[in-house]
């Protein structure tokens, strides 16, 4: 075979980081070199073949290897399971499950979180096939498993256990620390670090907020990456990264879902409304009624008629005062309606965040609606639109 | 040929290429091609996290050989004395399999 001189081509290099994306960073660079290998020597073999353009061989070279997230979860069931196991405690049973499905031993790259979740403030339900809790057993029902509890979870909304945020992390190869004061700590093989918490003790382990994960892993992806992270489902959230899909098991609780969309609608805000400025600004998210200065209002229900599919989920944001925003999520029903409540009796719906703010002489609050299931959270303003009917009056008290 | 059947026997097959020469991967993908005139296509990303497997396993160990391609040394593949003991108990897995079909094929 001629000797040839070949350099990695991007798509080559782009590859390699996605195979190499779930491993511990000992191991990812012993794979790295050993794939690369491969490709230069199967293109330049390739080359010699008569193809004589370097990209081509670079790419009938990737295509025979296969795909990435294939490599990457097969090789994640090899160095990580056994670590995850280890790590997970009395979750080992359910989490080797899951890792065995995400090496795709179940024919899918899908990590499946356990959601716990508070029906009432004395009951505390997990899925079924979780990691049973040191507490006692209220009811057992088809897919639930509720505990009687007296740990108050007010404030931390549905929650995932620290075993399970781990799985979740290591599949992409970070590392999950616990800092004095219970705060978690998320490092990802780049460097990057993200913190958060703090943990409640609940039946002998800890927990943190679901919400937060998928809110760590968006935020410390790369931003210029060439798959971006895509969030789908609203009573069973999906975050889709780098091929792997992580999807909560909340039993379809909205609440879950209200949580994680309003997690991501503050950083929609953060970047889309405040240009990324470092303006503290509240939120509020509330389901029926708010609080103003003239007491309590009751909220309106706004029902807008979308182009969207059935189960897309939309965000709408308006602005309270300049450093206060409302924010509410709802999914598009089978023929295209969303619902949705706000304090606002009266919505003019915008293409531009910067019209967010003042009412105008109409007594029209400007709102913004945004998709944000599947499409990439990068380009969120691309998730921006405007119903053909750019405004809105409340729908009808209900009937009590 | 059917992957179920390549997948199924991956080790025995890996293992067979390793028996008597230490290869780097991409050499153990020619091998397996030439040995059996192209019969075994891999899937070839499978491949490497089933070395990587077996290594963790002890049925392989792994040495540096010459500078490759990339700058760096290859990684060699041979197979250790545990491989050696698996290799022949899947060798007598697979002909007891094999020669129950034939004689299904015989009655």
């Amino acid at each position: 075979m001629t000797a040839t001189t070949l350099e990695l081509s991007p798509a080559a290099r782009a590859y390699l980081r996605h195979a190499t994306w779930g491993l511990p960073r000992a191991r990812q660079r012993e794979v790295w070199d050993e794939l690369e290998e491969h490709l230069l020597t199967r293109a330049a073999q390739l080359q010699a073949s008569g193809i004589t353009s370097s990209d081509a061989a670079f790419n009938r070279a990737l295509t025979e290897l296969g795909s990435p997230a294939r490599i990457s979860a097969g090789m994640t069931g090899v160095y990580l399971m056994p670590k995850l196991i280890l790590l997970a405690g009395t979750g080992a049973v359910a989490l080797s499950a899951a890792l065995y499905a995400l090496a795709g031993g179940s024919g899918g790259n899908t990590l499946t979180l356990p959601v716990l979740t508070s029906p009432s403030p004395s009951t505390l339900c997990a899925p079924q096939n979780s990691a049973a809790l040191a507490l006692p057993v209220e009811s057992r029902r088809t897919k639930l498993l509720c505990y009687k509890s007296t740990v108050k979870t007010v404030g931390f909304g549905p929650l995932l256990s620290l075993a399970a945020i781990q799985a979740a992390v290591g599949v992409y190869g970070g590392t999950v620390k616990v800092a004095p004061g219970d705060q978690l700590t998320v490092q990802l093989p780049g460097g990057q670090t993200s913190s958060g918490g703090p943990m409640i003790n609940i039946g002998e382990q800890p927990f943190i907020s679901a919400a937060w994960l998928f809110g760590v892993l968006i935020h410390l992806h790369p931003h210029d990456s060439a798959t971006p992270p895509i969030l789908s489902g609203y009573g069973l959230p999906r975050l889709t990264l780098d091929d792997v899909v992580i999807q909560l098991n909340t039993n379809s609780d909205v609440n879950v879902a209200r949580e994680v969309y309003f997690s991501l609608a503050r950083e929609a805000v953060h970047s889309l409304v405040l240009q990324n400025s470092e303006q503290s600004v509240g939120y509020e998210s509330s389901i029926d009624r708010s609080e103003t200065e003239d007491g309590w209002v009751q909220h309106a229900r706004h029902r807008v008629q979308t182009s969207l599919a059935q189960g897309e989920v939309v965000l709408l944001i308006a602005q309270h005062t300049s450093n206060n925003f409302f924010i509410q999520s709802g999914e598009v029903t089978p023929d295209g309606w969303v619902e949705l409540a706000t304090p606002q009796r009266k919505l003019r719906f915008v293409s531009d965040p910067a019209q967010l703010g003042s009412v105008a002489a109409n007594g029209r609050t400007p709102a913004l609606l945004i998709r944000v299931t599947n499409i990439p959270l990068n380009q969120l303003k691309a998730g921006i639109f405007v119903p053909r009917r750019a405004t809105s009056d409340p729908l009808a008290a209900r009937q009590p | 040929m059917n992957p179920d059947l390549l997948r199924g026997n991956l080790d025995l097959i890996l293992l067979t290429i390793l028996e008597h020469t230490p290869l780097y991967g991409f050499a153990i993908i020619q091998e397996a091609r030439e040995r059996t005139d192209g019969y075994f296509q891999f899937k070839e990303g499978s491949l490497y996290p089933a070395l990587h497997r077996l290594e963790q396993d002890g049925l392989l160990a792994t040495q540096l050989g010459e500078v490759g391609r990339n700058g760096k040394p290859r990684k060699y593949y041979a197979i250790t004395d545990a491989g050696r003991q698996t290799l022949t108990a899947k060798r007598a897995e697979f002909a007891s399999f094999t020669g129950a079909v034939g004689q299904l094929g015989r009655s």
